[in-house]
């Protein structure tokens, strides 16, 4: 009843967007017609098709997902339309494309997106391939727990079996920070949930933006801990495109001024708690975001 | 270590991680070797007493069989280790393993031994039960010693397959020979050799495991032929 609710929410909160003038504030944000300078021009190649396309997730709430009316809903979408209203002066103008995790370089390497905004985290193997903007978000590994568990934080985890996901940044944290955890690594993350519910691990150790929505999905579970392995989200351009990166880059700068990321970010997460726990990975005025120097895990 | 172009072979990666590939491989054999002998055990019996056609067991084992035939072997593990705990019985993964096996394996031996049982000319039953044997006096010294030769090269497949899908344990995570490749792989990416690897190893004990049961069939021939 809660999510019902709340994505009615987002869908009102969208329409008044989409209608433009209603958020107000800084003025320049809404639908009027006029393109915004952000400092640097739009790409030629971007202009002369008149709309922005951006390649984003369709199942990942509250970030990208398809909400019940059957609209593309969700903290990136946010960003993505707020990019469209700086280009063109409408945030109509910006194309969708849904992406999925292994699809979504493809797509952008071979011209069918201008844009990666879909929960991509940044790694040096990725930046072989693809250019990456400033970070716009950033996520840690944490733990999801039975609401009774005694565990609350990683080092109540020692000497115990830890349920994970294969290759997650949560896998190599642990196998690397934690040694003596036994970890029980499974292929998706509904067999990982399943695992831990059928008390198989003392712990889920995973994403925590995933985890937040597990837990906002099975009340019998919380997420506890202090985040580990910060990942940094980034949004993709084409490997060399520096028209492409330069205006991306100045218009997220310009967001960031205006705390747009972090109002947008409130909009999407309803939970105060959850609000607070990612305010510090969110760039803010006075709170810009880095890269990980290096490709080690720190511990 | 960090590649900019084409994929360079480190065939000493392998050789860093033998100590818990090792490991798979202990855990891939014990759960092969129960999951062999149990679908053994379980063919003879069963695929015995199809072939004497004992009434209601006959029926059931038929049941048993369609089950476990018609189904995928992942969605016997998955419902062992994922469905059953929430009807009260949480087995270990070790278990789920090798129960899995057999219960697979067990299957097929069943039809395989059914075949060979029925394959035996009746004649020879006829004249042994003329002789005064009793039913089960026939099964076990006529029947079974004559059976057991026909079904060996099917039983052989299916026991080799049996080991083989000891692999699908990666669904459960039970740390065996390719799940521990594969969690490696996830974090290393060293994918080529790895693979190369344990394809080598599973080769070669399949292929020791099929010579083991020519040697067998040859050491056990009845010359003339049946």
């Amino acid at each position: 009843m809660r999510a019902r609710l709340g994505g009615l929410l987002a869908v009102v909160a969208l329409v008044a967007a989409a209608c433009g003038g209603s958020n107000g504030g800084s003025g320049d944000s809404g639908g009027s017609g006029t393109p915004v300078d952000v400092g640097t021009p739009l790409p030629a190649n971007v202009k002369s098709k008149g709309r922005l396309a951006v390649g984003v997730k369709c199942d990942y709430p509250p970030f990208g997902y398809i909400d019940e009316g059957g609209k593309n809903a969700g903290f990136e979408i946010a960003i993505a339309r707020k990019f469209a209203s700086y280009a063109f002066g409408k945030e109509s103008a910006v194309q969708l494309t849904c992406v999925t995790g292994a699809n979504r370089v493809p797509f952008l390497t071979t011209n069918r997106i201008d844009l990666i905004l879909a929960t991509m985290n940044y790694t040096p193997e990725r930046a072989q391939t693809i250019d990456f903007t400033t970070p716009y978000f950033s996520s840690g590994v944490k733990l999801l727990v039975p609401k009774d568990s005694p565990v609350a934080s990683f080092a109540d985890l020692a000497g115990k079996q830890v349920v994970t996901t294969n290759g997650s940044t949560a896998s190599i944290w642990l196998s690397q920070c934690m040694k003596d955890v036994k970890q029980v690594p499974f292929g998706q993350t509904s067999e990982a949930l399943t695992a831990l519910k059928h008390d198989r691990g003392a712990a889920f150790a995973q994403d925590d933006t995933l985890l937040v929505d597990l837990a906002a999905k099975n009340t019998d579970l919380k997420v506890v801990g202090d985040s580990k392995a910060p990942s940094p989200w980034g949004m993709g351009v084409r490997k060399g495109d520096k028209a492409m990166l330069t205006w991306v880059d100045a218009a997220l700068a310009k967001m960031q001024g205006e705390d747009f990321l972090w109002t947008e970010f409130q909009r999407a997460v309803k939970d105060k708690e959850v609000q607070a726990q990612f305010q510090q990975f969110l760039p803010r005025p006075g709170n810009a975001l880095k890269y990980p120097t290096g490709s080690t895990i720190k511990c | 270590m960090v590649m900019t172009d084409g994929y360079r072979f480190d065939a000493g990666f392998v050789f860093s991680h033998l100590g818990e590939l090792g490991n798979g491989l202990l855990r891939t054999l014990a759960i092969s070797a129960i999951g062999m002998a149990g679908a053994l055990v379980v063919g003879v019996s069963l695929g015995a007493l199809c072939a004497l056609r004992v009434p209601v067991v006959r029926q059931l084992t038929r049941a048993y069989v369609e089950v476990f035939r018609n189904t995928p072997l992942l969605v016997q593990i998955f419902f062992l280790y994922f469905a059953l705990p929430d009807a009260g019985v949480k087995l270990s993964a070790f278990t789920v393993g090798w129960l899995s096996l057999v219960l697979w394996g067990g299957a097929y031996n069943v039809e395989n031994f059914r075949a060979g049982f029925e394959a035996v000319q009746p004649g020879y039953v006829e004249a042994s039960r003329a002789l005064g044997f009793p039913v089960l006096a026939a099964f076990r010294r006529v029947v079974l010693p004559l059976g057991w030769r026909i079904a060996l090269p099917s039983v052989t497949n299916t026991q080799v397959s049996v080991f083989k899908n000891s692999s699908f344990m990666i669904a459960i995570s039970y740390p065996e020979l390719t799940e521990t490749a594969i969690n490696i792989v996830s974090v290393r990416f060293r994918v080529f050799e790895m693979f190369i690897a344990i394809g080598v190893v599973y080769l070669a004990l399949v292929w020791l495991t099929s010579m083991g049961a020519r040697s067998v069939e040859r050491r056990f021939a009845i010359p003339g032929g049946l």
